[in-house]
């Protein structure tokens, strides 16, 4: 009952507060853009002229790409048979978080992650912040000075988390992957190895898992309890997520599955749309740019979700007491 | 000793497998051995009969121990695969632990009628390195004889040996209760206008060895199952163990495999007026869903390349299906193949038909035609991979792309990309385009600049530069060539001017400046279109012969325009290319170029403007480092550009919301 009442209550707060989607969308397409533009122009230059933009126009000339690809550099090494599909692309961007190879798609790409999770942290506070208060009442001059108001914390935050996830990818996972192979070397069964590799692969999500529940309810203790040590919001999180493991990770669970519903609808509707005019991919953007949106939105209610559950159990903090003195 | 002489007798022997076929004899192997799966040995004894067809008497005899590239990191395979980054590393580090490989002569002992018998030469024994002086290289020895083999004098060895076989071995090796042994015993060379054509094992090259007959007696604790070269003849059991005679006839290698684990299937494949062959399909449990995707792929080998080149003529052929953790490899023997593939690759590729066909169709070039693999590898390699290419294309149809996820060793979750479907002489063609320039193809297959050159020039250019060829000439001269080729020098080890002997006879004019390009240098083949432009005509001005004004037409009323096309040769190679332009209004004028200058302008009045020009437009000219740029439209298009740069925009936007698990 907790965890519903706790998606619904989310949802609300979430809705209340639709405007702040907006802000955060406009940071991620803007980046986006940033690098899709030179993206359009070296395409252009390469296949604008080129006989294979009749068979880019509606599908996808494999062998101009593998010739492409032998000297690409930088931004075109991104250019690749994965974007064709509905959820080729989409899975390598779930790959990295289980191989940890985040540099693979080359140094501008992973400036740009690390630059949006940063950014995010200053954007979260304002989230967070807004979503604590009682008021509820949304401006985008108060959801930027309690982003800015929480930014050096949240900031430290997300610092550490990232230290954390670098020690994770460096130490635990190859030494996950180490104990695998350590242990499978001598089995003379092909498959039994394949299976203890995915058990690994399932062993490093639930340790992402672990990190990001843990670093999310540190926030939101930060914000809602009026701490000011973010490392002891990380041990107070800690110790909330273990003491409600199930309440936790189920709120998480049924999240991940809504997301993995959205991930599905846009992957179908990619692969089933594949356009050859511009009408049609205009259409086909705006269907992607609403997806973005539902995904940023789904995040906000991963944290109002998680607030909300959080409340549930600390009934004495149904709103932050005292609100520090924010404009 | 009368007794031994007369053993010796009974085995040469062989009645009955393949009397027919038409191979000069002159080795002939009696070999009976056994294996110790606790010690991961071979120990056994070869009785070698070889004739001296050359017209000089013999006094040293050359031998290979190949399995002594194994012994330790100083041996020149060792070394030149370390020194090569691009070379696949056959031995993970972390993971060679108890298994070096040799091969260790016991004893070798050689009877020559009237001359010595049974003497023993071990003392006589000599490892040398004819390639690279490397003195630490032991996978070729000599023996030097008390007395020479004279023209036409026949020689016996009687060799005791241990055979080790390394863990994880490349092309011979063990894990657990599997092994496989190829290259695994002392083999004699080749005699070649009174020298040894004798090379040492290299990282990149494969074997060159005399026709001959091969009858093995392996024995192995009755519960293995084995499978080799030739066929079962009989088997019998005692003391727990089991030992089962295979003979062929007309090989030049033998190689073997045994496994408890081992699963057994057998059909007979008829077709035709064909000889017919049993397949026997030796496989892993975990490998089952292969079992009729095997037999199936097969039988199609046997049938086409049957037809195109001739009858397969052995009466079996075996596959052993590897664990696929070892490095075994897929892997070509006489009448025997390996198969390595794991049990969940993806299936659009069709990799794993392809892997087989290009196996199987070693069968031919490295089987039956037998050419030096040491000195024009591209003759098996190159012709196998043709082989492979053509038959794909024939029944197997386009093949998809498809990508491994979260891949890593022994792991991947396969994924097959529906729509994006390419030929595979295009995949060849790509991956050769990279070191086209880096060696030419047809020199000692050690001598590449390194192994990704190796496979570029020897499989890729080897295969592309015979389809190629069949495109210039017409699939149906081609046909006849690669027929007569096959036919003509079976069991003949046929070098590369055999085959252009052969393309010569058939094709119209001389090819010779076709190879002298594609096989004797590394010159590149690439045409583009580098520049293309339309304008329109504007009537004339100024003073008539009359000195009156042009009263003329308005431009509108009357359009004609003026295009120009420049065509231009990137590459040193150069062939006649075929250049069709497209006009706006629909036609087409077609040309012809014979390539001869770097570049040729073509000029053209005409009422439409150029749409498009387009270099070989039927893409005969497979050897061209870079296709795309050989069509190019006057005007710029960016719809494509537009709707790539779109699906990579939103790839960005979800990887940007993907980091946010780190925030
Ligand atoms: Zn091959």
């Amino acid at each position: 009952m907790n965890i519903k009442k706790a998606i619904r209550d989310g949802l609300s707060i979430v809705f209340e507060n639709f405007k702040m989607i907006p802000v955060v969308y406009i940071a991620n397409t803007s980046l986006a853009l940033l690098l899709a533009l030179p993206v359009f122009s070296l395409l252009n230059n390469d296949i604008g002229y080129k006989g294979i933009r009749d068979e880019m126009t509606s599908g996808f000339n494999y062998e101009w790409w593998s010739g492409f690809s032998l000297n690409a550099e930088g931004l075109e090494k991104t250019i690749r048979p994965a974007l064709s599909g509905g959820f080729a692309a989409l899975f390598d961007n779930f790959e990295l978080l289980f191989t940890g190879k985040f540099t693979s798609f080359g140094l501008m790409i992973f400036l740009f992650g690390l630059t949006y999770i940063f950014l995010n942290a200053f954007f979260n506070g304002g989230v967070i912040g807004l979503y604590a208060d009682e008021k509820r009442t949304f401006s985008i001059s108060r959801f930027f000075s309690l982003s800015g108001f929480y930014f050096h914390h949240f900031f430290a935050l997300a610092l550490t988390a990232v230290l954390l996830f670098f020690v994770f990818y460096k130490v635990i996972h190859p030494a996950i992957f180490g104990l695998i192979d350590h242990f499978s070397v001598k089995w003379m069964s092909e498959k039994a190895v394949w299976f203890l590799n995915l058990a690994g692969y399932f062993i490093i999500g639930l340790f992402i898992l672990f990190i990001k529940i843990v670093f999310d309810y540190a926030r939101i203790i930060l914000v809602v309890e009026n701490k000011e040590s973010s490392w002891l919001c990380i041990w107070l999180a800690f110790k909330f997520m273990i003491r409600h493991i199930l309440k936790t990770f189920g709120l998480y669970l049924i999240l991940i599955l809504a997301g993995l519903g959205l991930l599905l609808v846009i992957g179908f509707i990619q692969e089933l749309f594949q356009p050859k005019t511009l009408l049609l991919l205009l259409l086909l953007m705006i269907f992607q740019q609403v997806f973005i949106i539902l995904k940023i939105g789904l995040r906000f209610t991963f944290y109002g979700s998680q607030l909300e559950l959080y409340r549930q159990y600390k009934p004495e903090m149904i709103t932050v007491k005292k609100r520090r003195k924010v404009k | 000793m009368t007794k031994r002489i007369l053993f010796i007798l009974m085995c040469f022997t062989i009645s009955g497998f393949t009397q027919d076929i038409p191979c000069e004899k002159i080795v002939d192997y009696k070999m009976e051995v056994e294996l110790n799966p606790e010690n991961k040995t071979i120990t056994g004894a070869q009785l070698l009969k070889w004739t001296n067809f050359s017209a000089e008497p013999v006094q040293e005899i050359y031998f290979h121990a190949y399995l002594n590239a194994f012994k330790n990191t100083q041996s020149t395979f060792f070394k030149e695969t370390f020194a090569d980054p691009s070379a696949p590393l056959y031995f993970g580090k972390d993971r060679f632990v108890d298994g070096w490989g040799y091969l260790k002569l016991n004893s070798v002992k050689a009877s020559i009628s009237k001359k010595f018998e049974n003497k023993d030469l071990s003392a006589g024994v000599q490892y040398i390195q004819p390639d690279d002086q490397n003195i630490n290289d032991q996978t070729v020895f000599k023996v030097v004889l008390p007395a020479a083999v004279d023209p036409s004098e026949e020689i016996i060895f009687n060799i005791q040996f241990t055979s080790k076989l390394p863990y994880w071995g490349y092309r011979a090796g063990y894990k657990g209760n599997f092994f496989f042994a190829g290259q695994w015993f002392p083999k004699i060379s080749v005699l070649e206008n009174g020298k040894w054509n004798c090379y040492q094992y290299h990282c990149n090259s494969e074997f060159y060895a005399d026709f001959g007959d091969y009858d093995v007696s392996i024995t192995v604790p009755q519960d293995f199952i084995i499978g080799a070269s030739g066929v079962l003849t009989d088997s019998s059991a005692s003391a727990g163990k089991i030992t089962c005679r295979f003979v062929q006839s007309c090989v030049h290698d033998f190689a073997w495999s045994a496994s408890p684990d081992f699963q057994v299937v057998t059909k007979t494949f008829q077709y035709s007026d064909f000889p017919p062959v049993k397949i026997r399909l030796l496989y892993f449990p975990d490998h089952k869903n292969y079992v009729d995707e095997y037999i199936t792929t097969i039988e199609t080998a046997l049938e086409h390349f049957g037809l195109w080149y001739l009858p397969y003529p052995y009466p079996q052929f075996t596959i052993v299906d590897v664990l696929v953790d070892t490095k075994t490899g897929s892997m070509e023997y006489p009448t025997m193949i390996s198969m390595n593939y794991p049990w969940n690759a993806a299936k659009g590729s069709k990799e794993f038909q392809w892997v087989i066909i290009h196996e199987f169709a070693h069968q031919y070039w490295y089987g039956i035609l037998a050419s030096n693999e040491f000195e024009h590898p591209w003759l098996d390699e190159g012709f196998a991979s043709y082989s492979d290419i053509r038959l794909l294309n024939a029944v197997f149809g386009e093949i998809n792309y498809s990508k491994e996820y979260l891949k890593r060793r022994n792991f991947s979750i396969p994924f097959d990309f529906n729509k994006i479907k390419t030929n595979p002489a295009f995949i060849r063609m790509n991956n050769f385009s990279k070191f086209a320039s880096s060696d030419k193809t047809d020199q000692f297959s050690w001598n590449f600049s390194n192994y990704n050159s190796y496979k570029a020039n020897v499989y890729h250019k080897g295969s592309i530069l015979l389809a190629t060829l069949e495109n210039y000439l017409g699939e149906d001269v081609f046909s006849k060539i690669m027929k007569t080729y096959a036919t003509r020098f079976q069991f003949k080890h046929p070098l590369p001017q055999n085959f252009i002997d052969v393309v010569n006879e058939f094709s119209p004019q001389s090819m010779d400046w076709f190879f002298e390009q594609s096989l004797y240098t590394a010159a590149v083949l690439d045409y583009t279109v580098s520049r293309i432009s339309s304008s329109q005509v504007n009537p004339p001005r100024g003073l008539d012969e009359n000195g009156n004004l042009y009263s003329g037409t308005k431009p509108e009323e009357n359009k004609t325009y003026f295009s120009e096309i420049v065509v231009e040769r990137l590459g040193e190679f150069i062939i006649p290319v075929d250049v069709v332009i497209t006009f706006e209004n629909g036609e087409t004028i077609k040309e012809v170029w014979n390539g001869q200058k770097k570049w040729k302008k073509f000029s053209y009045q005409s009422d439409a403007a150029v749409l498009k020009a387009e270099i070989d437009p039927e893409q005969k000219l497979l050897l061209d480092v870079n296709y795309s740029n050989n069509i190019k439209y006057r005007k710029r298009n960016s719809f494509p550009a537009f709707r790539w740069s779109a699906k990579w925009m939103f790839w960005l936007q979800h990887l940007l919301e993907v980091t946010m698990v780190f925030s």
